[in-house]
């Protein structure tokens, strides 16, 4: 039987000039796993939104056209009735869990139809045991990492046992130990219903999915069985899908498998081993410190080290380790009398004792997770000029014309910043926090929901920089983006620096630490334990 | 003794008479919605929208007692009754919630809430029922009849949607949308303008005039009553208009 | 002579800056925004706040309300100490009654100050019988464009100390609610009162969504401050730009948080909200033993505020808004 099925779709959101969805047909057999990808802004999560009732019955826009659900119009529903039959878990974890206790957040949907006690409690029960969460019975979720309350959220969503599940990106804004155990759940369930996983990280999903769906445009471009669509690994390369390094290796290399160690051996033995990564170190230090933090609550961070001229270094480390607060602490934003703050900062002939934000800020660029707090001029040319008009400092315009160009942002110079995609907002960020004339930027997750692309694109500027002599320091939990771009990495854990060196040295022993090595290190270097 | 901080007094000298002002509630309350449900803009909100109106209130309650209040010891006591911080943060997130939702009830259920917040937060329920009442049917009130006039299209937000379809392509809209989507500029300028100056109606007018005596025997001065309105008006328009704009400025950022 | 004028002119200004600045120091430097998330938001633990029931903690405020409300202005005064002290059994509770003490007494001055230089004679001739005003302080004439009052008495001080210990009870014992219980909780209390459920889902956004809005704000303020705001002026100013900051961040404040909202709507729709009229709940807030002390406790304090009118101490004054 069709579980899903998709005649004449089109919707147009309020404000747009053009469809974001247009799908003449298309169909999902009961029992199917499918993975739909595509670059940020294709039109995927409108896809599944037309699937799920959230359009028409939430999100304003015009649509035409129809979905079923086993035969059933979606449009003559309402989304508390579809919300029986599709469960949807959504990408931002802390966004979706509404209630105080784990408990309570498995329960919403059970008590909004109003079952009685009993049956709720069996729900619950039920839930927690198919997520494997027993650990967090009792717990409060804002106590939670982003990974757990990810669990919490997809057994919130099981509570009313769903014959189609929907996952839209589950772990772009988790860790690489939440990722796993929410892959290791749709792994356990394929089969069993009906499951529709939007994702980036193709490689993790393709395991144990039937199908491959790439939306481009807003148009569904690929539809096929995973095995035919790994074949055409270049073509969903060129449509900006994240396709790992060793399966288009293999496919150049005309073979089959794609297991990492055969890719490897075989690669080896045709000499076409990627290239080497070429990792710059002993340009002196830029900036050094010995950050001491105690909370009042009890969270403790001691972390002593150096950062190089002109490098980026990746701060590593599982949730809770204490990687964002050293940032904060290096920049001046823990106020006294949340913890005592001892960061002095060495750079070169300039030593800063005194934590102040004014000071440190005009050495030290700071970009937060949620940048767009940051946005708070009409234009983007102004938000360009703020720090050099409020420090009243001259002489600052042809950096912010360089760093203009550099970002792409010249066509955008007189538009409104909060008005722009989310690349785009992350980019007048950054340059709006260079343009301060800081030769330092400490970044919080600026990977974190990002595609493939946005990732890529970020990569390139930071490289581009760091050859004009600035140095950054990012917090990330994303292994591939590191491996590619940083070249150094600090791995935190438990408020101590736990491993320090190039992201060869620290691959090789960082699974302990919560960090997976990519498939490229993989496949590059595989298990040997000594650098080459 | 008074019942929860209410006196019920009703024979304050030059007090508004009570019957006045029931019927005000009834009349406008009745009017808000049925010319709302006739005009595709009945009171039937999403979950979306009661998160707007959840979260703006939440906002407007930090505003109003945590922030807003010490802005205006900035003010000198003699232009306090021209320029209110706590008063135009109201005011802005009101409108910019407003804007987002544009249904006729968003006004009276911002208020409703904003008054729930309050009395958790800060004002620990007393006086209540009287202050929500009284809030939610002018404030609020005022912001939906100006939501049931336009049609659902607030400062003239949405109303170019009205001209296409699903593919993008022009249909014919009426003559309401045409003008609205025409005048830009002058549309939300005149509809945060008019808000703006309904604003300066109840504090000035109803609460000194009838809620002060009612609830805790204030005394009434008509005089004075005149001059604070009076001096409330440019200084609440200005900021209507500002608000209306930061309205457009954020459904445009949002998509709405 | 001059001496004496100038001294005077000194003494007024600082007195004004005093009332003006005094509440808003505390507010931005001492709490801080960081602060007000600490007394706005629930954290676990178990003494007897933590178990009463919400609905019992909302008697609570109307009753602390009344009797501040109803009797002399120390009355009003001896409530807010006794709620405050309360904050001790609250989880670090020491922290909680600073910062709490401090938002009261900031409370205190602000409010106070706004009444006691504009209370006129002939309101004070009301609120107090037999009006015989006892001149405190003098005003220069020009302090007259500003709305003062020529003299500072000591009734009209007194004046603004009773409206303020009652805006001051009230806030100490509507904070205690919010510190102690979850948003759930609270909603779950009032769901017997029959509220729709589309009311009580927007209380509880707009509940969850107070401490968050002061997070976002403190970054955003501190992000401008790093990004250079009056950095090119005297650290006297620091507050008056933090001010700036705080303005200049709404803006984006509300849009971030906006742009979850999105979100948190779908997320709630795809689990069957509003799915059907009624809604039941599996955990069922009781009336125990510990409510029902609690409410003879409040009892008391009517009571003994009613024996304070038969003996003098009632409230005279009226509130002239």
């Amino acid at each position: 039987m069709k579980a899903i099925e998709i005649k004449d779709l089109k919707f147009r959101y309020l404000g747009s000039k053009k469809p974001s969805i247009s799908v003449p047909y298309f169909y999902v057999e009961e029992g199917e796993s499918i993975l739909i990808t595509g670059k940020s802004g294709s039109g995927k999560s409108t896809l599944v939104q037309c699937i799920n009732g959230i359009i028409p019955h939430i999100v304003n826009g015009k649509r035409s056209g129809e979905v079923y659900l086993f035969g059933e119009p979606v449009s003559g529903q309402r989304v508390p009735e579809i919300s029986r039959i599709v469960g949807t878990l959504l990408q931002d974890p802390e966004r979706q869990v509404i209630n105080y206790k784990v408990e309570e957040e498995i329960a919403f949907a059970p008590e909004n139809f109003n079952l009685p006690r009993e049956e709720i409690l069996e729900k619950i029960e039920e839930s927690i045991r198919a997520v494997g969460i027993e650990n967090l019975r009792g717990k409060e979720t804002s106590h939670l990492s982003g990974g757990e309350i990810q669990r919490v959220a997809l057994a919130a969503v099981l509570s009313m046992d769903p014959r189609i599940l929907i996952l839209d990106e589950p772990t772009s804004n988790i860790d690489p130990e939440g990722t796993r155990d929410i892959f290791q759940f749709l792994r356990e369930e394929k089969g069993k219903r009906t499951i529709l996983i939007v994702e980036h990280k193709v490689e993790r999903v393709l395991p144990f999915v039937d199908r491959i769906v790439v939306v481009d445009e807003g148009e569904i471009v690929l539809d096929g069985r995973t095995d035919d669509l790994i074949n055409e690994a270049h073509a969903l390369m060129e449509l900006g899908i994240e396709i790992p390094r060793h399966i288009l290796l293999a496919n150049q290399m005309g073979i089959t498998s794609y297991d990492i160690d055969e890719v490897r051996e075989t690669a080896k033995q045709r000499n076409m081993l990627p290239e080497k990564k070429v990792r710059i170190h002993g340009r002196g230090a830029v900036l050094s410190t010995d950050v001491k933090v105690e909370y009042r609550e009890g969270f403790r961070l001691r972390l002593s080290t150096s950062f190089e001229e002109g490098t980026i270094t990746a701060v590593m480390g599982r949730n809770g380790a204490g990687k964002s607060t050293f940032l904060k602490a290096l920049i001046g934003f823990i106020d006294k009398d949340q913890a005592l703050v001892e960061s002095p900062i060495n750079m070169g002939e300039l030593f800063l004792a005194n934590p102040d934000l004014q000071t440190r800020g005009k050495y030290i660029g700071y970009l937060p997770q949620s940048f767009d707090l940051m946005l708070i001029n009409k234009t983007v040319e102004r938000e360009m000029h703020y720090s050099s008009r409020v420090r009243k400092a001259n002489g600052m315009e042809p950096l912010i014309k360089e760093l203009m160009n550099l970002f792409t942002l010249d066509k955008f110079a007189r538009e409104d910043p909060l008005t722009l995609s989310q690349g785009q907002r992350r980019r007048v960020a950054m340059g709006a926090t260079i343009a301060g004339g800081v030769k330092v930027i400490m970044m919080d997750e600026p990977t974190s929901g990002q595609d493939y692309m946005h990732k890529e694109n970020l990569g390139r500027e930071i490289t581009e920089l760091k050859k004009r002599g600035y140095s950054f320091i990012i917090v990330t939990h994303d292994a591939r983006f590191v491996y590619r771009f940083a070249d150094k990495i600090l791995v935190v854990d438990k408020g101590r620096l736990a491993m320090e060196g190039t992201p060869e040295e620290v691959f090789q022993n960082s699974e302990k630490f919560g960090i997976v090595p990519p498939s490229e290190y993989l496949l590059r270097y595989g298990n040997e334990l000594l650098v080459e | 003794m008074a019942f929860n901080g209410i006196g019920g007094f009703l024979n304050s000298p030059g007090m508004i008479p009570w019957e006045i002002v029931v019927i005000y509630f009834i009349v406008a309350g009745v009017f808000a919605i049925i010319y709302g449900r006739s005009h595709g803009a009945g009171p039937k909100f999403n979950t979306v929208d009661l998160v707007y109106i959840g979260v703006g209130a939440a906002f407007t309650t930090v505003w109003e007692f945590f922030v807003g209040p010490f802005l205006d010891k900035f003010v000198p006591a003699g232009a306090a009754a021209y320029i209110g911080f706590g008063f135009f943060g109201r005011i802005l997130i009101v409108l910019i919630v407003a804007g987002l939702v544009r249904k006729v009830g968003t006004g009276m259920l911002s208020l409703f809430i904003f008054n729930l917040l309050g009395d958790i937060f800060h004002y620990g329920f007393s006086g209540e029922p009287i202050y929500t009442i009284y809030e939610t049917l002018t404030y609020g009130l005022f912001i939906d009849l100006m939501i049931a006039i336009t049609h659902g299209h607030l400062f003239g937000i949405g109303s170019g949607e009205e001209n296409e379809d699903a593919t993008g392509k022009a249909v014919k809209g009426n003559r309401l949308t045409n003008f609205l989507s025409k005048y830009t500029m002058v549309a939300p300028a005149v509809m945060g303008g008019v808000i703006g100056f309904l604003w300066a109606i109840p504090d000035n007018i109803l609460y000194t005039g009838f809620f002060s005596p009612f609830l805790y025997g204030g005394i009434v001065n008509w005089q004075s009553i005149i001059f604070s309105f009076g001096a409330s008006i440019p200084g609440n328009i200005v900021f209507g208009i500002i608000a209306a704009f930061i309205a457009v400025r954020v459904s445009k950022v949002l998509g709405q | 002579m001059e001496m004496n004028y100038l001294l005077n002119e000194l003494i007024s200004w600082l007195i004004f800056l005093f009332g003006i600045a005094g509440p808003f120091y505390l507010i931005l430097r001492a709490i801080g925004i960081r602060g007000f998330k600490e007394i706005t938001s629930y954290e676990p633990h178990t003494t007897f706040f933590y178990r009463m029931n919400p609905l019992v903690k909302i008697v609570f405020s109307m009753t602390v309300m009344i009797a501040a409300t109803i009797t002399i202005w120390w009355i009003g005064a001896i409530l807010t100490f006794a709620v405050l002290l309360t904050y001790l059994s609250l989880r670090n509770g020491g922290r909680k009654l600073y910062l709490g003490g401090l938002f009261a007494i900031s409370t205190i001055i602000g409010t106070a100050w706004g009444y006691a230089p504009f209370a006129t004679s002939a309101t004070l001739s009301i609120a107090f019988p037999g009006y015989h005003p006892t001149i405190l302080w003098t005003w220069p004439s020009y302090f007259s464009v500003m709305g003062y009052e020529p003299q500072l008495t000591l009734q009209a001080l007194l004046y603004g100390l009773q409206i303020s210990f009652r805006t001051a009870a009230i806030i100490s014992s509507a904070l205690l609610l919010v510190m102690t219980n979850t948003p759930s909780q609270i909603l779950r209390s009032l769901h017997k009162f029959n509220i729709p459920d589309s009311i009580i889902f927007t209380l509880m956004v707009g509940m969850k969504s107070i401490p968050d809005i002061f997070g976002y704000l403190d970054e955003s303020i501190k992000i401008q401050m790093m990004r250079g705001l009056g950095s090119s002026h005297s650290r006297l100013f620091k507050p008056v730009y933090m001010l700036i900051a705080g303005v200049s961040a709404i803006v984006p404040t509300i849009i971030h948080l906006l742009r979850g909202a999105k979100d948190i709507a779908i997320s709630a729709d795809t689990r069957g909200f509003r799915a059907t009229k009624k809604r039941s709940y599996v955990d069922e807030i009781p009336i125990t033993r510990l409510d029902y002390y609690a409410l003879g406790m409040m009892g008391f304090i009517i009571a003994v505020a009613v024996i304070s009118i038969f003996l003098g101490f009632g409230r005279t004054i009226p509130y002239v808004a």
